[in-house]
Formats: C-alpha cells, sequence, structure tokens
C-alpha cells in the first residue's frame, strides 16, 4: 500500500460519482418530494461506493504478496522475529478464518461504527481520526478562504482585461501556481518567511502563526486553479445575451459586471471550491506532511510508514465517507444556487 | 419631425473570410410617434441595425455614418452621456428572451433594478412600480419573484417588453418580437405592443421578418436586404404597389399569395454581388443590374426604392423579350438559377 494508493483510490471514486450522479440527475423540476428522492438516491449511492472502496482497500492488504500475520508482526515487533511471535500475531487478529469470513466480520465492525484498533499502538483507530480532524478542518477552511481571495479578483481581472498586461500576468501567475508543486512551494515559504524572514514557525500546530505558511502553501496553489475557472466562466457570462440587455438599460459597467455576469460565472466556481473542500477535509496528504501538519493527511502517512495497516483502512474509508458527503452537499447547494435546478413547485 | 436618422451607416466585422459588411450604407428615418417596420431575411443585418443605433456592438465592430436622434449624433457622444439614452431615450427587446434574460435574477429585480438605477428609487418604491408595470404587460405581479425559466415565450416576451418600456422611451426597438410564438400568442404580443407604444406617444423599430406582422401595425416599412436598404415607405403603399422586385418577393411568399419562396441563397455579407445585390434573384433585372450599384431613389414623399427597374416596367420586358443573344455561355447557368436576363 502506498501513497499512489490513496491518491487512486479517491480519484476514482470522484469519477464514479460523477458517472453515477449524471445518471441519476432528476429530469423534471417539480416538487421538493423529487429532491427527496434524489437526495436519497445519491445517500445510497454512497454506500455502493463506500462498500466498493472496503473491497478495494482490504484486498489490497490481503492480496499483497506477503503472510499479513509476518507483516503485522514486522511492524509491531522490528526485523527479527520468532514464528511464535508470527503465529501469537495470527490468533490474536483472527487472521486464520478465511477471507471471506474475515471481510465479512471486518465489515460488520465497520457496520457498528467500529473501526477496529490500530496494529501498533492499539488505540482506536475513530477516535484517532476524530482526535485529527480539526487541525485538518482549520487548514481546509482557511486555505479555501485564502484560495478565493486570491482567485475571484484575479480571475475577474483576468476576464475583463484579458489583452492587456494586467490579465495577462493574472493568466501567467495562475500558470505558474498550476505548475508548482506543493511540496516544493511549501518549502520555498519555510525557506523565504521562516528561515529568511522570521514571521511564521515552520512546522508545528497551536495558534495562527503555526497555520499561516501550511494555509498560505494551499490557498495559493489552489488558487491557480480557481483563478483559470473564474476566469473562463467570467469570459462566459459576460459574452452571453443578458449581458448586452443589462447595458441596454443603462446600467453602469460595475453593475453590469459585479451583478449580472458575476452571478452566473460563479455557479461553477461555487461547485469547484465546494469540491476542493471535500478534497481537503480528507487532508491535504504533502503539505500536511511538509509542515507536521497534525491532519488526517499527516495521520495517513504517517500509518503508512509505520505499516499501521488498520489504521490506513480506517483513514481511507473515514476520507471516502466524508468526500462523498461533501459532493453531496455541493450538489444541493448548486440546486440552491441555479434557479433553473431548483426544486420548486410552480404551475 | 424626425425623431430618428440614420444616415449612410456602416458596420464591419473583421472575420476568418473577410470584412463581414453587416450594414453597409444604411439611411433610413423614424418620425415621431411612428411605428416603422424593418423586415428582410434571417442575416441581411437587421439585429445588428437594431443594436448600433443603441451602441451595443462590442468593441470589434466598425462604425461609420450619422446616426441622428433628435438631432444628436449618437455615434459621437462618449459613452458615459450614452449610457443615459439607454434605457431612458431608446429601450430595446433583444431577440430570444429565453437568452436575453438573466437566469439566475428574477424578473422582478431584473425590472426593478431599472428603476432603482435611473430612478434612485428605494427597493419598495421599485418594486411597487415594476408591478404596476407587470400589469399593463399583461402579467399577474405576484409573479414577480419567479425566474425566466418559469415563463412560457410569449410571457418572457411580455417581460423583455416591460424592460423595454420601463422608463417610457421615446424610442422603442423590438427585435423578432413574434419569433418562435404560436398564432395566437404572436397577435396578442403585436397587439399589446402596438398598444403601449401608442399609448406613450413613442416610436417603435420593428424588426421582423414576418410580413404579417408589419403589416398589422406598422406605418410605415423598410426593407433590408444584404446590409442594405431596397424600398421605404409608407406600409400601404409597399403592401398594395411595392416598388421593388424583392419586395413583391416577399409579398408573394405570404400564404394567401400562394407561399412563393424567392429563389436562390442570400448573398455573402463578405463579397456581395456586384451592381444590384438582388440581381442575382431577380426576375426582371436589365444588364447594368449586373454591373451599377444602384442608389435609393426618392420616388415620393418619404419613399425610396433601390433600383433600376423602377418606373421602366414596360421597358424592362422589351429588354428581357430581346435580351437573349445577348446571355453569354458563362452567364446562362447562372441565368437558369436567378431567373435573370443580361
Ligand atoms: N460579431 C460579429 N462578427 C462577425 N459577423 C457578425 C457579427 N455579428 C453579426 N455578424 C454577421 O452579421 C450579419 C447580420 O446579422 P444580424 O443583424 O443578426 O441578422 P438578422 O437580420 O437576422 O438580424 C450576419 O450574417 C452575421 O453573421
Ligand atoms: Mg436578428
Amino acid at each position: 500500500m502506498s501513497l499512489n494508493f490513496f491518491f487512486h483510490s479517491t480519484n476514482s471514486i470522484y469519477f464514479l460519482q460523477v458517472s453515477l450522479q449524471s445518471a441519476f440527475l432528476p429530469a423534471d423540476k417539480n416538487g421538493n418530494e423529487k429532491m427527496w428522492k434524489y437526495i436519497v438516491k445519491r445517500l445510497l449511492l454512497i454506500f455502493v461506493v463506500l462498500f466498493g472502496v472496503t473491497l478495494v482497500t482490504f484486498s489490497a492488504m490481503h492480496f499483497a504478496p506477503g503472510d499479513p500475520a509476518e507483516l503485522i508482526a514486522l511492524a509491531r515487533y522490528g526485523s527479527d522475529l520468532s514464528s511464535e511471535q508470527i503465529e501469537a500475531v495470527r490468533a490474536m487478529e483472527k487472521l486464520e478464518s478465511s477471507v471471506c469470513i474475515q471481510y465479512m466480520k471486518w465489515m460488520d465492525q465497520l457496520l457498528h461504527l467500529d473501526f477496529g484498533k490500530s496494529l501498533i499502538s492499539g488505540d482506536d483507530i475513530l477516535t484517532e481520526i476524530l482526535i485529527r480532524l480539526p487541525a485538518t478542518i482549520k487548514l481546509a477552511f482557511s486555505s479555501l478562504c485564502i484560495s478565493l481571495l486570491i482567485a475571484l479578483p484575479a480571475g475577474i481581472l483576468g476576464a475583463l482585461h484579458k489583452n492587456t498586461f494586467l490579465g495577462q500576468a493574472c493568466v501567467f501567475g495562475s500558470l505558474l501556481g498550476v505548475s508548482i508543486p506543493n511540496f516544493w512551494l511549501g518549502v520555498l515559504f519555510i525557506w523565504l518567511f521562516s528561515l529568511n524572514l522570521g514571521f511564521f514557525p515552520s512546522f508545528g500546530y497551536g495558534g495562527i502563526e503555526h497555520l499561516a505558511l501550511p494555509a498560505l502553501t494551499l490557498g495559493t496553489s489552489m488558487a491557480a486553479v480557481t483563478t483559470r475557472l473564474t476566469r473562463a466562466s467570467m469570459l462566459e457570462a459576460l459574452n452571453k445575451e443578458y449581458i448586452i440587455t443589462a447595458r441596454a438599460k443603462g446600467l453602469d459597467e460595475r453593475t453590469v459586471i459585479l451583478k449580472h455576469a458575476l452571478k452566473n460565472a460563479l455557479l461553477p466556481v461555487v461547485t469547484f471550491s465546494g469540491m476542493q473542500l471535500g478534497y481537503l477535509l480528507g487532508g491535504a496528504v504533502v503539505v500536511e506532511t511538509v509542515f507536521s501538519w497534525p491532519g488526517i493527511g499527516k495521520l495517513l502517512v504517517d500509518s503508512i510508514f509505520a505499516r499501521d495497516f488498520s489504521m490506513v483502512q480506517g483513514c481511507v474509508i473515514f476520507i471516502a465517507v466524508l468526500f462523498s458527503l461533501s459532493n453531496l452537499a455541493v450538489d444541493i447547494l448548486y440546486a440552491f444556487l441555479d434557479p433553473r435546478i431548483r426544486y420548486e413547485k410552480h404551475n | 419631425m424626425k425623431l430618428l436618422d440614420i444616415k449612410n451607416l456602416r458596420v464591419y466585422f473583421e472575420a476568418e473570410g473577410g470584412i463581414v459588411k453587416a450594414n453597409d450604407g444604411v439611411s433610413l428615418e423614424l418620425g415621431e410617434s411612428e411605428i416603422l417596420g424593418l423586415i428582410g431575411e434571417t442575416g441581411c443585418g437587421k439585429s445588428i441595425l437594431g443594436r448600433v443605433v443603441m451602441r451595443l456592438l462590442s468593441e470589434k465592430a466598425r462604425v461609420e455614418g450619422r446616426l441622428l436622434y433628435k438631432g444628436q449624433d449618437l455615434l459621437t457622444l462618449p459613452e458615459n452621456k450614452m449610457r443615459l439614452f439607454r434605457g431612458k431615450e431608446i429601450g430595446i427587446m433583444l431577440q430570444n428572451p429565453a437568452q436575453a434574460l438573466n437566469p439566475v435574477l428574477t424578473v422582478g429585480e431584473q425590472l426593478a433594478e431599472i428603476y432603482r438605477f435611473h430612478e434612485g428609487l428605494r427597493e419598495r418604491e421599485a418594486k411597487e412600480k415594476a408591478r404596476a408595470m407587470f400589469k399593463r404587460v399583461g402579467i399577474k405581479p405576484d409573479r414577480l419573484g419567479e425566474y425566466p425559466h418559469q415563463f412560457s415565450g410569449g410571457m418572457q416576451q411580455r417581460v423583455m417588453l416591460a424592460i423595454g418600456l420601463a422608463l417610457k422611451p421615446s424610442l422603442l426597438i423590438a427585435d423578432e418580437p413574434t419569433k418562435g410564438l404560436d398564432p395566437s400568442t404572436k397577435h396578442q404580443i403585436v397587439a399589446l405592443l402596438s398598444a403601449l407604444v401608442r399609448e406613450e406617444h413613442s416610436s417603435l423599430l420593428l424588426i421582423t421578418h414576418d410580413l404579417e406582422v408589419a403589416a398589422t401595425i406598422c406605418d410605415r416599412i423598410a426593407v433590408m436586404y444584404a446590409g442594405e436598404i431596397l424600398e421605404a415607405g409608407p406600409a400601404k403603399k409597399i403592401l398594395s404597389s411595392p416598388g421593388h422586385p424583392y419586395t413583391r418577393n416577399l409579398l408573394h411568399s405570404l400564404p394567401k399569395y400562394g407561399l412563393n419562396v424567392a429563389v436562390g441563397q442570400s448573398p455573402s455579407l463578405i463579397s456581395p454581388p456586384l451592381g444590384c445585390r438582388f440581381h442575382p434573384r431577380c426576375g426582371s433585372c436589365l444588364k447594368k443590374c449586373s454591373k451599377i450599384h444602384p442608389d435609393l431613389l426618392k420616388t415620393g414623399p418619404r419613399t425610396y426604392v433601390r433600383c433600376h427597374v423602377y418606373g421602366k416596367s414596360g421597358k424592362a420586358d422589351e429588354i428581357m423579350k430581346g435580351a437573349p443573344e445577348e446571355m453569354s455561355e458563362k452567364t446562362k447557368n447562372t441565368a437558369e438559377v436567378g431567373r435573370c436576363h443580361f
């Protein structure tokens, strides 16, 4: 199991959801009942997705080359193992029964919200994850705020002045942001703000000064993509007929842009930001690691290096749940923002 | 008194295949409290003309000529002065209300914002005026909080009308207000439009390709073809004795005359035909029609025709009879398609 696996699993959840989603989007728009039916349908779908996630994580551990009991013993007691130690682990972790039965037992536990215990420390996995959750939430929201504070003005300016130096600078800046990897930007910020200027501590957890650098790193790199999206959807909105109607009313350019165009252009941006937030809530693996930020991403990476398989499984499932739920929340939010999708009674 | 006097207006667009001459020397006048119908095939430049009057075209459009509104040239007006004319002096109903209304704002807000912006009214008063305006155009005022997609095509058109007339402008431009409507809705909209415009003593520039609609309410009619005006005059005269073969063609295409649609395709606006732009499709064209571009001739009070054949129809027949031997091999084919004799 590796970092790669983690990324692939969350990505495929996303794509699976998107494709299922489009198949199930309600065609007609009347009645709150429809909305509820839709939400229930989506929740059922999330169960299907999560079932897939458990299958994959479970198989990854049990069908990986090597004896799972030996791997666990290795993680727990170090490299020189006696066969008694291995057998003791096998008995303790109930690894002698068939794979099917093990899986069913594990699923039974999960359905009772029992994520099991850490293989190394023996701590309750769900408790461990929930302890890390506040740090991840703090980082997620503050970096989203930073990202939007940069991306919205830059995207709008980029669209309005697309042929001038200013507009080109916005495009270039966001291109640069997209191409710079997170870990490199993080290290650069540490070097600049922490080592050279001494503004912020380079790692740790506590007050706002600790939050500054990781949030700035994540926020700026997220802003790059959001800027491009804002600019593109703003350009699209500005080309629409209703903009001409707005101008024909004699409204000033500020109202035309900030009210008539922006309100339309923001729809995809809101959806995208919501998705980004869902992704961040699952823990920003790289940035949390670079800044030793004690969130879920850091927990996941630490567990991977410690070969704490049950903790890794627990994290992946928890992340999948968060991601699915936040995607659902984004869809519902979108339905409320866009009157054309909003489900209200009318005749 | 002339409210709007357009003189030799040109609107050119830079496009991939060359310069699109969307309006190429348009001259047109519109009196006070007058309804002028602008008719012509799709793509001949009607919407462009409607928009350029309010200076709503993109900066890429090259505009030349004179656009006199109440004696003042709108084309030389600075943008901040021009903005005061929009909505207040000139209102417009754009083509396709489904796209011309903002999908994420309520129709009430799209109307009320006009009153807040131009008259400095507060939220409540603006809403009150919007309700009154909705009543006038025949929409229940309790639909103020609804969104454009909840309205039918005819109702959206009424919203557009409410927006266009919100500030009682002296000139309303209505771009294809009956397009895509069923016959009974169409008649309602046309009746409402003319009633409200007459009530306000406003002028109306009615852009349409529907001759019947133009015939019902227009005082005057102008016929546009390939970016220029071919004929303009009192509606009765144009409809009873059209001066231009193209107008005759349009009349014959009406259902009651048996839907005789004009042969041939609308010409390209990048490289329009030499001479008279209509000559390749004309049933009665002369030799010089393919060579010399006819001027817009004054043929009566406020009546104009752009045609070499006008007033010599007898002669035209003679020429047509005697013409075949003059035809070259090359022009024979085009002649068949266009029923044209050189
Ligand atoms: N921005 C533009 N760039 C290039 N060509 C344009 C542009 N806008 C309109 N045109 C061309 O101008 C012509 C006239 O368009 P329009 O006025 O909309 O016709 P209609 O008479 O159907 O209203 C069309 O052939 C169209 O292709
Ligand atoms: Mg048009």
